[in-house]
């Protein structure tokens, strides 16, 4: 039997996956606008708030885009946002 | 471990004395116009207190209320008997009790092995017991409010009713006793404060979240929060400095950081700067309550450190008050333990003793103070001492170093422990060896005086007879013109004798009204005596000094 807790977390978990895909066009709007600096707080955001909600991919793959945005690599911003892309819509 | 039933007692709790605004509780609870309802005041209330007097007192204050059904024990052992035996709603019990005590009959309550007792709400009161340390006690065992007497009797009359009341979760102070504490998040991620603030407020927490650290400086400072969840990472401002704002402003908030980061550096960096704990993300929501128990329990180390730091400080300020007053003091003030060793021993009776501190501290008293022939001992004062409590003695003798023996006015009193037994005495006293000389030559003054009168009085009286005698024997000299020369002679030795008492009498005159130069008796010159009539420049005479011989022991 779930706890009241586990109740709690799991609807806040589907509230965190719906905004999941507004996330995703902001990542897009910052890599076509070359805004690498908000790019990466964006990202360092996610990192910390995705396996905190109970999504381990967002932070695994916001890790490397940090990274990426870090060191202004575009190829690795386009493939971290992709694979983002890709794990959201499998969701 | 705790168990389920203790562990939600703990959640159950707690009304701080910081976040309770008690104004908002002063109107009058009455079963009329209060949420105390006739159900309410049907339900049965165990008051235990030890002291008969005050569990009177709080029985009328709830019968004053509309509560009728209400059971009293004297001690915790009755309450459990009470309890095992009959069917109780609330139970309003004092600390400080013998055999078992209120934060152990909370504990066994709550422990929920002793006669299903563990829903039933605990109020613990306490006049004793007034810090934090009681306030975390009770916590701990589960209490679901701790008052500090004295207290507002509405205040605890609607405590008692909101611990009663199954629908009162809708009012204020349901909320406050439920509450943990209060917690202020700041971070710049709104998924971060969200989950917080949910998490947290399931378990009873008070959660603010703020995304500008100036919010949250203002919060700060406006506010009586327990617990600061701080963001490393912040886009205008660096948690460290936030960090380093909190400890230098508001100290007792317990800090902790929360950081995506993950490397040692960074955590010896937030440890050094004052953080109290630190979290990395991903969260561990499930550990977030755990974590705040942690801190709370933090956050009331800090505060009974400080109870304990102010009650430090407030008594190095008495024992400074007392140190002083006792060094300053002109009397010898010298206190000794029950083997009557010296303990104390200040400045005046270095003074008036000769004994230097260091000689006597840790020796026994009484080789340095009595006279040899004393048969009086240290521990022959203490046993009068713990009979009555203290005694003063005048004009007893003591001893100097020198071997002087002089008098004293002497007070004992008793020095006692916490548990009110007689650990040793105090003793002040008054050299009164001054007074003493003073009163002696008060007392030769008067006897001069005495004699000064008298030789008025002789003067008065002898001179018109000796004067009377002197004339009828010169007139007889020259009258008689056949006086055989050996009767001349005799009239001669008459009048030589009537001379000599003539000028005794004039020296006792001159006695009557001394001159303050002209006279000295040993021992005491006439300026000490205050006696004599005042002395105008014109009357100080010419003439060689007389002085009048008078043996000061004929004074005595």
């Amino acid at each position: 039997m779930a706890s009241s807790l586990d109740l709690v977390l799991k609807s806040m978990r589907e509230s965190y996956q719906k905004t999941l895909p507004d996330k995703l066009n902001h990542l897009k709007e910052l890599r076509e606008k070359h805004l690498v600096d908000e790019l990466k707080q964006i990202a360092h955001k996610l990192k910390g708030s995705g396996q905190s909600y109970g999504f381990p991919e967002v932070s695994e793959i916001c890790k490397r885009l940090e990274m990426a945005a870090e060191l202004e690599d575009w190829t690795q911003i386009a493939l971290a946002i992709n694979d983002f892309e890709q794990m959201v819509n499998t969701l | 471990m705790l168990s389920p039933h203790l562990k939600r007692s703990i959640r159950m709790a707690f009304p701080s004395i910081e976040n309770i605004d008690k104004s908002k509780h002063q109107e009058m609870v009455t079963p009329e116009n209060g949420i105390g309802t006739k159900d309410l005041i049907q339900r049965c209330i165990l008051l235990v207190n030890d002291d008969v007097d005050l569990l009177e007192m709080i029985v009328t204050q709830f019968k004053r209320h509309g509560f009728h059904y209400i059971l009293a024990a004297k001690d915790g052992e009755e309450a459990l008997q009470i309890l095992a035996n009959r069917k109780v709603d609330l139970v309003v019990s004092d600390i400080n009790m013998p055999y078992i005590d209120g934060f152990q009959l909370c504990r066994i309550l709550k422990s929920g092995e002793f006669h299903n007792c563990e829903n039933i709400p605990v109020i613990l009161v306490s006049a004793t017991y007034r810090d934090v340390v009681a306030e975390q006690l009770a916590r701990d065992v589960g209490a679901n409010a701790y008052v500090q007497a004295p207290y507002d009797e509405n205040w605890l009359i609607e405590l008692a009713i909101t611990c009663l009341d199954p629908d009162a979760k809708h009012s204020q102070l349901w909320e406050i006793l439920n509450c943990q504490g209060h917690v202020l998040v700041l971070d710049d991620d709104q998924d971060i404060l969200n989950l917080i603030k949910t998490v947290l407020e399931e378990d009873s927490w008070r959660v603010t979240t703020v995304s500008d650290p100036e919010t949250a400086k203002e919060e700060l400072q406006r506010d009586n929060y327990q617990i600061f969840f701080l963001d490393v990472q912040m886009p205008t401002i660096s948690g460290l400095e936030i960090l380093k704002w909190v400890k230098e402003n508001i100290p007792r908030v317990v800090v902790v950081m929360m950081t995506a980061h993950g490397k040692d550096e960074l955590v010896v960096d937030l440890i050094r700067a004052g953080a109290d704990d630190y979290i990395k993300k991903p969260l561990p929501v499930k550990e977030l309550a755990f974590l705040c128990q942690k801190a709370l329990k933090r956050y009331n180390i800090h505060r009974i450190h400080e109870q304990f730091k102010e009650k430090i400080n407030s008594l190095r300020e008495i024992k400074d008050y007392l140190d002083n007053l006792i060094e300053n003091s002109q009397d010898a003030i010298f206190s000794v333990d029950r083997n009557g060793r010296v303990i104390v021993w200040n400045t005046g009776a270095e003074q008036i003793y000769g004994w230097r501190a260091s000689e006597v501290i840790g020796k026994p008293v009484d080789q340095f103070v009595d006279p040899p022939d004393h048969d009086r001992s240290a521990k022959d004062v203490l046993k009068i001492i713990e009979q009555q409590g203290f005694f003063t003695e005048k004009e007893i003798y003591r001893r100097k170093k020198d071997g002087t023996v002089f008098p004293v006015n002497a007070t004992y009193s008793s020095i006692m422990n916490s548990r009110k037994e007689v650990i040793g005495l105090s003793v002040v006293e008054k050299d009164v060896s001054t007074a003493k000389r003073l009163e002696k030559e008060l007392i030769k003054t008067e006897k001069l005086r005495v004699i000064t009168q008298l030789a008025v009085t002789a003067n008065d009286q002898i001179n018109t007879p000796l004067g009377v005698i002197l004339g009828y024997t010169q007139f007889l000299r020259q009258k008689i013109e056949n006086l055989r020369p050996e009767d001349r002679n005799f009239l001669d030795i008459i009048m030589g004798q009537v001379y000599k008492i003539k000028d005794i009498m004039n020296q006792l005159r001159q006695l009557s009204e001394p001159m303050v130069k002209d006279y000295a008796i040993e021992g005491v010159t006439m300026l000490d005596l205050g006696q004599s009539k005042k002395v105008g420049s014109n009357s100080i005479p010419t003439t060689p000094k007389n002085t009048v011989k008078i043996d000061e022991a004929q004074l005595m």
